[in-house]
């Protein structure tokens, strides 16, 4: 309670900042929103920072903060809504079967990454968290499991089912083009797909 | 180039920005690893161009100089801490409510005040020492006398009235029982037969759960001796005394004085008939007031004096005794006084637990409501707060 020691801020300052980014942009896609992003970004930094001192090295500096803002950010999602089962949306009919061609693979690219961060805003948090550590951020299966405490097991299956319903997602023409605008606000017609 | 080849060099060549002529042509004919391709890069590229924001490169870099700051300056209410100090301020708040509001929770004592006197006596803490006219040994007291102090307290001289005299006469007896209704009826008894009167009496009960009378009695002067011998053989006595205070100069005084005025006022009457002018007339009526006031006066406090000499003033302290108490501390051994000492000590955690629980069940009601209050507040300010992050 009293006299806790804490490491020099400064040492930490220079150690953690070449992650800042990568801290923040990851909550910020768990999290869906710069204002939550913020806030679960800035204790993630504060709660590595008490236990600086207990890190021992054993897995990369990067990847023990990414385990830190995982937790963060699915303790605050928790809080804001109740998890649905995964069952449930495994048994949404998801998955894509057919061979068409993706219109995704015709937009470009920054319209390909608007409609990939619309789509990642829509799977469920669990799956959403695998994606951001795994295909964003880069992590292992061995260091997202570490980081979500879960077995690497459940983060192939779960990467395994978000990747689909991405898929799926990136696939639905009807939905890339329902209320999207081009980043520089144009609107773009169906026919320029085709 | 198979799909498993190219799959298996997916994240190297992520990384790497490029691909070489045979991963390149294998794209050309696979559309699912061009894809898994193009989703990868743009995945690992959706943040580039996107800065973050200045305020939170602020806000963490002063949350942990904030968090680093020596304790002198940091406020000891962390969230830690706040924990604990809730923990003490509940336990003062139990502890001392039970012991400040213990009197006010308990059933309220006995107190028949008699219409005249009604003094108040505090319940002493112990027994009352032998007064200066002297003290009388006890039977059986145990723990309080010893024989060589028994013997050494004689009874003490009752006062010898001379014939005429004006004697007060004042006795305070202590006594213990076991049987506390029965010899509380007994002294009523002993009261009733000689025409005697409460003048103030206290009955309460004490911590351990023993009572307590304290009884003022007038006994007619005649009759205070047999009334004591009635009284001795009631409960234990454990302590005797007598004060007697002669006033007969007191009362011859008053009773010259008052008679006086009383001669005045015949004569005042006398002249006041006589009186020729309104001058006089109204210096005589004047004076008449005055002496008619001396005379009410001194005539209180004859009747007054003649009351307290009439009626002696006994003071009775019954005191009930538990299994408990009794504990002779001549033959204690050391094991006796410690099985003793735990005996109260049990009765007394009993006490403080039995006081504690009143005390919850009589703050309950303010306890619920100040729930509620900080409830509805934090409902409130958390609400408030997401409206203004939202905003």
């Amino acid at each position: 309670m009293f006299g806790r020691k804490l490491p020099d801020p400064t040492a930490f300052e220079e150690a953690v900042a070449p992650y800042e980014r990568q801290i923040y942009f990851t909550c910020l896609r768990i999290m869906g929103n710069k204002y939550d992003a913020e806030d679960c970004a800035q204790e993630t930094l504060l709660r590595a920072y008490r236990a600086f001192l207990s890190f021992r090295g054993e897995a990369r500096l990067s990847t023990w903060l990414y385990a830190i803002a995982a937790r963060v950010c699915m303790d605050a999602l928790r809080a804001k809504r109740p998890e649905s089962s995964l069952d449930d949306l495994m048994d949404a009919g998801w998955e894509k079967e057919d061979d068409a061609p993706s219109p995704y693979m015709a937009l470009e690219e920054n319209e390909r990454k608007a409609a990939l961060g619309k789509a990642l805003e829509e799977l469920p948090d669990l799956f959403r968290a695998v994606v951001v550590l795994c295909d964003l951020q880069g992590l292992t299966y061995e260091e997202a499991a570490q980081a979500l405490s879960i077995p690497i097991g459940t983060v192939r299956s779960r990467l395994n089912r978000a990747r689909k319903m991405l898929l799926k997602q990136l696939s639905d023409y009807g939905e890339l083009f329902l209320d999207e605008t081009r980043l520089n606000g144009e609107r773009r017609d169906k026919d320029e797909l085709q | 180039m198979n799909c498993s080849e190219f799959r298996a060099l997916l994240e190297e060549n992520v990384k790497a920005g490029k691909l070489s002529a045979q991963q390149l042509e294998h794209l050309e004919g696979c559309r699912d690893c061009l894809f898994a391709y193009t989703y990868l890069k743009d995945c690992r590229t959706l943040d580039e161009g996107s800065e973050v924001p200045d305020s939170f490169k602020a806000s963490w870099r002063q949350a942990i100089i904030k968090e680093a700051l020596p304790m002198q300056t940091k406020p000891w209410f962390n969230a830690r801490s706040k924990k604990w100090l809730a923990l003490a301020a509940a336990l003062i708040v139990l502890f001392g409510g039970t012991a400040l509001t213990k009197d006010f929770l308990d059933p309220p004592s006995q107190n028949k005040s008699a219409v005249q006197g009604g003094e108040d006596y505090h319940l002493p803490q112990n027994y009352p020492a032998p007064a200066a006219g002297g003290a009388r040994g006890v039977e059986d007291a145990g723990i309080m006398w010893s024989e060589a102090e028994q013997s050494a307290l004689a009874s003490p001289p009752v006062a010898t009235a001379k014939t005429g005299a004006k004697i007060i006469r004042t006795i305070s007896v202590t006594l213990s029982t076991r049987e506390f209704e029965k010899d509380l009826d007994a002294l009523r008894a002993a009261l009733a037969d000689i025409n005697g009167y409460v003048e103030y009496s206290d009955i309460s009960t004490e911590s351990n759960f023993s009572r307590y009378a304290t009884l003022t009695l007038r006994i007619p002067k005649d009759h205070v001796d047999a009334f004591m011998l009635e009284v001795e053989g009631i409960g234990r006595s454990v302590a005797v005394s007598e004060s007697s205070q002669d006033v007969s100069d007191q009362y011859t005084d008053v009773a010259t004085r008052l008679q006086t005025q009383k001669t005045k006022m015949e004569r005042l009457q006398v002249m006041l008939k006589q009186a020729v002018s309104i001058e006089e007339l109204l210096q005589i009526e004047d004076s008449i007031a005055d002496t008619q006031y001396q005379i009410d006066s001194l005539s209180g406090t004859l009747q007054g004096l003649d009351s307290k000499v009439d009626y002696a003033t006994v003071n009775v302290y019954l005191k009930e005794e538990l299994d408990a108490d009794i504990v002779d501390i001549k033959d204690a051994t050391l094991g006796d006084r410690i099985l003793s000492a735990l005996k109260t000590m049990w009765t007394s955690v009993q006490t403080l637990l039995s006081d504690m629980v009143v005390f919850i069940i009589v703050m309950m009601p303010f306890i619920l409501i100040a729930s509620v209050v900080i409830i509805l507040a934090r409902w409130f300010i958390k609400k408030r707060r997401n409206k203004n992050e939202k905003t």
